[in-house]
């Protein structure tokens, strides 16, 4: 009789091991499944997923930005999952801090002293990256406190309420680019806004555009992240803060007998998480130098696997959302040739699958199949 | 049962253990808490499944890998705490898994239920829903709940461990009644009296392996003793008289109402020194925790209630009304706090003894936003060093890990090392075994003679006589008196727990 | 005015039945303690299901012969099928493998969606059409003339109903509600866990499903296009909070929420507003949410055990 029995615990390099083993028994599934559907030699396949994100430098850069941008959202939900409160309104988050973002730099290029060619671009940008970076930190902010605001007084359901506010944002977002201001409309067709201050013949061209750095612009960007990357581990591990959170993640009750205001560290946490989400809203926004929609594809949501999957730690996120961004990207690479007849929605059925192999490798760190003896000695 | 052997993870619960039944029999199944009883019980009922050995009913051999199985084969358990859904009336909960032909009939099964309780002896509302039951009243609907199943073999799980003396004797006579009906009856406990009124035959269990058997009637309570310990323990516990005593603690008019409005505690003053351990007598869900909670800070309390601090320093009045357990602190009130639900309030499961010891002091240094995490790993070390705690480590090992009277070491070594003022703890000792107790016990009468007001919320009688200069006994949220635990009687205290005045 | 009504009411039920279809079936989920937020995935996949089926029918017979019951049976058996093995995926991850349930309906989710599109968009390219989606009046006719609510529908609402007295009159349901409530004591009282948790789900997953065929057949009237279902599927679970866990509520709840839906296409705003005004289900749906938190009533809340995994042997 096959029997499950819970482990006592396991050690750190079997738990990897095990990951790992279903990773590539994952990859293992993936290619057959890109095989039949594709007819494709998976090899060739994996080559192209390869050159596609890894195979020149620009694509290097950009495959890091996009690593940069998941890490950063998954990041910013980590605080929140590890006090138990399940935040997967970091869409909304991101999104309504890429707006707010966005506001600024549209709404400078607007204005007299940033359209006066005289000013030299490098005092402009002191001016409106500051503002755009304070405005989206405090879009950010008030996305995240408003649920746990609300969780924190009257225990209303979180996951609900950040899923609603990501369609909040979403739809303040969409009515921005559709609205058909007279004086300064955002885009000329009501669905698509272009670059903002392209115009090279303007004085305000590429006010409020992240600098590029060592000849990119995704490298600030990614810069910025890392930096927070070292930040949050330091701050979950080592501060009173990141105590307090994992104290309240535990056991609200204990937090409250230990003197901790459970309710001020939900509204905390949650406010510094919405702020890491506006950050990364900036920083793309920043980057694409537009605003669209789409900007954050979903990534608030797998970020929220990312995190769960690292099990919340920092270090171990960089390599998931490396996973999931080749996965991805990649198979939006294969996608996008013509000849296979695929869209890009393959790649979210890659990391689908990716995802159910990862979830379900958990149970076999955390329990052990064993064999009935009795039934044993019977056979 | 031959040869039952059961594991978790690295511990051995059950070892290789043997144990007969009788028809019509009413088995006491004896030993101190964690040596395996409800395991072995559990087995039966199908929660658990053997790693090793073999059942038989009526020398067949049977396999029993669920609870339904345990059913089948007439088996029946009242585990100790609750299986009932809240949410259910006392008929949905006890007709819940059964599968009887036809639609769902709630009035039938009713009518049955009536019958059942009227043929034992039973008080019973079948629409009563769960969560508006007393805990007795709860336990009967366990009890018909089996028996409208037909067992034949009833295991009681610690059944009077939450009940009055006067509830317990009407539980004993209904036993009696279903031994008359020819059932067997398996009643788990470590309260010796009870195993000699109401058993027949005695087996005994000691850290996980079978002892022996005895008949009730050869017994008495220090050969049993002896058999469930393994060396004779002296049952008396040292009180020693304080010499400084003064005013530590005054509660006033204290009422704390719950969520839906009922009072918890009604009207409860008292009086709390320095120098003596106050007890707390009442049955389970008194109000003994909305108290203890109450003074930490952690209820909302009603406009009339006053609790007043006086500082052993400089003798003045502090009005701790309306302070959260933060502001305790910060107004240098020395309040250390043990409550009865280690991992629910107090402790964290996954972390470390110097992480969890860190919890009362990881403030320190107000303007540094990073921990110390020296200072506590040390006073951890000590800790686990004076108190004898079992652990591979202080800063590795989560708490959850370690067993229970480790953990409980753990947590009133914290708290002691607080040099605490007023120190109130709730049952301290639940869980543990006699060593641990013992332990636990002599560190609360230390702190008593360092002039430390002690409040001690218990269960055990024979422990709150022993323990105690006083003793206060709640019954339903209200003091029903205030006694001198070196003068008082168990039957006296039995009886004001259940009424008020009830003493006097 | 009455015309208004007249022609406002039954598309506001057409726009509520699939998010009927799905709260239903998540409702029956989470009261056996599952908490599957991969329904919107679940009721893509149900549609592209029905909607392969409904392809390759009406690829293999011409339009003349083409038989009404086996137009109808083809789509909803395939669309079944689809969401029966997106529940069984969510029931084998969450119940066999114990993973959390949040994590793994996040990416049943984004499976289901890519799925749907997926299929969907190869489809259309197998279809060679012109515009990015793929109709099917022929087949969609049987379900219904796209103007007033057709069978589907009141099989919706039936299923609303039958769901509703279940979970109260029935023994089954009763369990059902034991083992969300408190695994271990249903558990102890003999009661399958696991299976129970499966059924439901599965079926839950199911009813779901025909939520994303619905949505195709009637209220887009056979027409797919890649992203058409939007975020209905999120909806449905909102809806589970509105009505308090309560099916036959729903019934209304979603005639409601498809009001809503269906007056932003009535009123005419210019293109901006429009948008904004589709804030209302959301911002609606977080009053709600807070209204029901604030009145703190025992028969509202959740299920005692949503999300969480059961193992017996817990110590």
């Amino acid at each position: 009789m096959l029997h499950i029995a819970k482990r006592a615990g396991i050690p750190a390099w079997k738990a990897w091991l095990i990951r790992g083993g279903a990773i590539v028994l994952a990859l293992i599934v993936c290619a057959i499944v890109t095989m039949i559907v594709t007819g494709l030699n998976p090899i060739t396949v994996f080559k192209t997923m390869f050159d596609g994100t890894l195979g020149s430098s620009r694509r290097i850069w950009i495959t890091v930005y996009r690593i940069a941008i998941l890490l950063g959202i998954s990041l910013a939900v980590t605080p929140a999952f590890k006090m138990r409160f399940w935040n997967i309104g970091a869409e909304g988050q991101v999104l309504i801090g890429a707006f707010a973002a966005a506001v600024c730099m549209f709404y400078a290029g607007k204005m007299p002293f940033f359209q006066n060619p005289d000013v030299p671009l490098a005092v402009k940008n002191l001016i409106v990256i500051p503002c755009m970076v304070i405005a989206s930190l405090l879009a950010g902010a008030l996305w995240g406190f408003l649920p746990a605001f609300f969780k924190s007084r009257w225990n209303t359901n979180e996951t609900l309420f950040t899923l609603m506010m990501n369609y909040v944002a979403l739809q303040i977002v969409k009515f921005m680019i559709a609205y058909r201001d007279v004086k300064y409309p955002w885009s000329s067709n009501g669905t698509v806004v272009g670059i903002f201050n392209s115009d090279q013949k303007l004085g305000a061209y590429s006010v409020g555009w992240l600098p590029e750095v060592a000849g990119t612009r995704y490298l600030l960007p990614a810069a910025v992240i890392g930096v927070l990357t070292v930040v949050l581990y330091l701050y979950l591990k080592y501060s009173k803060h990141g105590y307090e959170i994992a104290v309240v993640g535990e056991s609200e009750r204990t937090a409250m007998y230990a003197g901790i205001k459970v309710n001020r560290v939900i509204v905390r946490t949650m406010v510094l998480s919405g702020m890491i989400c506006g950050l990364v809203g900036c920083l793309l926004v920043g980057t694409d130098r537009t605003l669209t929609d789409t900007l954050v594809d979903g990534r608030g949501y797998t970020a929220v696997m990312v995190s769960w999957m690292s099990k919340f730690n920092p270090i171990g996120m960089i390599f998931s959302s490396f996973l999931l961004v080749f996965m991805q990207y990649g198979a939006k690479e294969v996608a996008s040739k013509p000849e296979l007849g695929l869209n890009h929605s393959f790649a979210d059925i890659l990391t689908g699958i990716i995802l159910f192999f990862i979830i379900g490798c958990e149970f076999f760190i955390n329990y052990q199949l064993q064999f009935s003896r009795s039934k044993k000695r019977e056979v | 049962m031959e040869g039952i052997t059961k594991h978790f993870g690295n511990v051995i619960a059950n070892r290789n253990i043997h144990l007969e039944l009788h028809e019509g029999e009413i088995l006491s199944l004896l030993g101190e808490n964690g040596s395996g009883k409800t395991t072995l019980m559990n087995m039966l009922s199908g929660i658990y499944y053997p790693d090793e050995g073999q059942i038989y009913i009526h020398d067949k051999p049977v396999t029993i890998s669920s609870p339904k199985d345990a059913f089948e084969n007439g088996i029946g358990m009242i585990h100790q705490h609750f299986k009932l859904v809240d949410v259910f009336t006392a008929t949905e909960n006890i007709i819940l898994g059964l599968e009887e032909k036809g639609m769902l009939n709630l009035k039938r099964a009713a009518k049955k239920i009536k019958e059942i309780s009227e043929r034992y002896g039973f008080e019973i509302d079948p629409n009563q829903k769960v969560y508006n039951m007393s805990v007795s009243q709860k336990q009967t609907v366990e009890i018909i709940k089996v028996l409208y199943r037909g067992a034949d073999i009833l295991i009681l799980d610690e059944p009077t461990a939450v009940l009055t003396p006067q509830e317990t004797d009407k539980l004993f006579k209904v036993m009696r009644n279903m031994q008359k009906d020819g059932k067997s009856l398996i009643i788990i406990t470590h309260k010796l009296h009870e195993v000699l009124e109401v058993s027949d035959r005695v087996a005994i269990l000691r850290k996980g392996e079978y002892i022996g058997d005895v008949l009730t009637k050869d017994a008495d309570q220090q050969s049993l003793t002896d058999m469930m310990v393994g060396r004779a323990v002296s049952l008396n516990i040292d009180r020693p008289k304080a010499e400084r005593i003064s005013e530590r603690l005054r509660v006033e008019h204290l009422t704390v109402k719950d969520v839906e409005g009922v009072k918890r505690i009604d009207d409860v003053s008292f009086t709390a020194y320095s120098g003596e351990i106050l007890g707390i007598a009442g049955i389970a869900g008194s109000g003994q925790r909305e108290l203890l909670e109450a003074i930490a800070g952690l209820q909302k309390l009603e406009p009339e209630s006053r609790i007043v601090y006086l500082d052993p320093e400089t003798g003045r009045e502090k009005v701790l009304n309306g302070m959260d357990p933060l502001k305790i602190i910060h107004s240098g009130v020395l309040l250390s706090f043990v409550p009865e639900d280690r991992f629910g309030m107090g402790l964290v499961g996954s972390m470390s003894i110097a992480d969890n010891v860190m919890l009362r002091s990881y403030r320190r240094g107000k303007h540094n936003p990073f921990l110390d995490r020296k200072f506590p790993k040390a006073l951890a070390t000590r800790i686990v060093n004076d108190l004898e705690v079992v652990t591979p480590n202080v800063d590795q090992i989560p708490l959850r890990r370690l067993s229970g009277g480790n953990v409980q070491k753990v947590l009133v070594g914290r708290e002691i090392e607080q040099n605490p003022s007023v120190l109130m703890t709730a049952y301290a000792v639940r869980g543990l075994d006699i060593n641990t107790s013992y332990t636990i016990y002599n560190l609360l009468t230390e702190q008593k003679m360092k002039g430390v007001a002690v409040i001690y919320v218990g269960e055990d009688l024979d422990v709150l006589l022993e323990l105690c200069d006083r003793i206060l006994v709640l019954c339903g949220g209200k003091v029903s008196g205030v006694v001198d635990g070196r003068a008082v009687t168990k039957e006296q205290i039995g009886l004001m727990m259940t009424k008020v005045g009830g003493g006097e | 005015m009455w015309d208004f009504i007249i022609s406002f009411f039954p598309r506001a039920v057409m726009q509520g039945m699939p998010l009927l279809y799905g709260s239903t079936g998540e409702i029956l989920t989470e009261k056996a303690g599952n908490l599957n937020l991969g329904i919107p995935g679940i009721m893509y996949v149900g549609a592209i299901s029905g909607v392969i089926g409904a392809f390759f029918y009406e690829q293999a017979v011409p339009k003349e012969q083409m038989i009404g019951i086996l137009a109808v049976l083809i789509p909803m058996l395939c669309c079944l099928l689809g969401s029966l093995l997106m529940g069984l995926l969510y029931c084998f991850l969450t119940v066999t493998l114990r993973a959390n349930q949040n994590v793994t309906g996040l990416a049943m989710t984004m499976f289901g969606v890519g799925f749907g599109n997926f299929f969907g968009g190869s489809l259309i390219k197998l279809a060679h059409s012109e515009v990015p989606s793929l109709t099917f009046a022929t087949t969609s006719d049987f379900f219904g003339d796209g103007k007033v609510p057709g069978w589907l529908a009141y099989v919706g609402i039936g299923i609303a109903i039958l769901v509703s007295l279940f979970l109260r009159f029935t023994r089954k349901g009763m369990q059902l509600r034991a083992v969300g409530e408190n695994p271990a004591t249903a558990d102890a009282a003999g009661i399958n866990v696991t299976r129970y948790k499966y059924v439901a789900t599965i079926v839950g997953s199911m009813i779901a499903g025909l939520g994303g065929l619905y949505y195709v057949m009637e209220c887009a009237h056979g027409t797919w296009a890649n992203e058409g279902f939007g975020d209905r599927g999120w909806l449905a679970i909102a809806l589970v909070i509105f009505t308090t866990w309560r099916p036959s509520i729903s019934i209304f709840a979603s005639i409601l929420f498809g009001g809503l839906i269906i007056l932003s296409e009535h009123l005419s705003l210019p293109l901006g507003v429009k948008e904004l005004y589709k804030l209302a289900p959301y911002v609606v749906t977080l009053i709600v949410l807070i209204i029901v938190s604030l009145r703190k009533k025992r028969e509202n809340q959740p299920p005692q055990s949503l999300g969480l995994s059961y193992f017996r042997e817990e110590r």
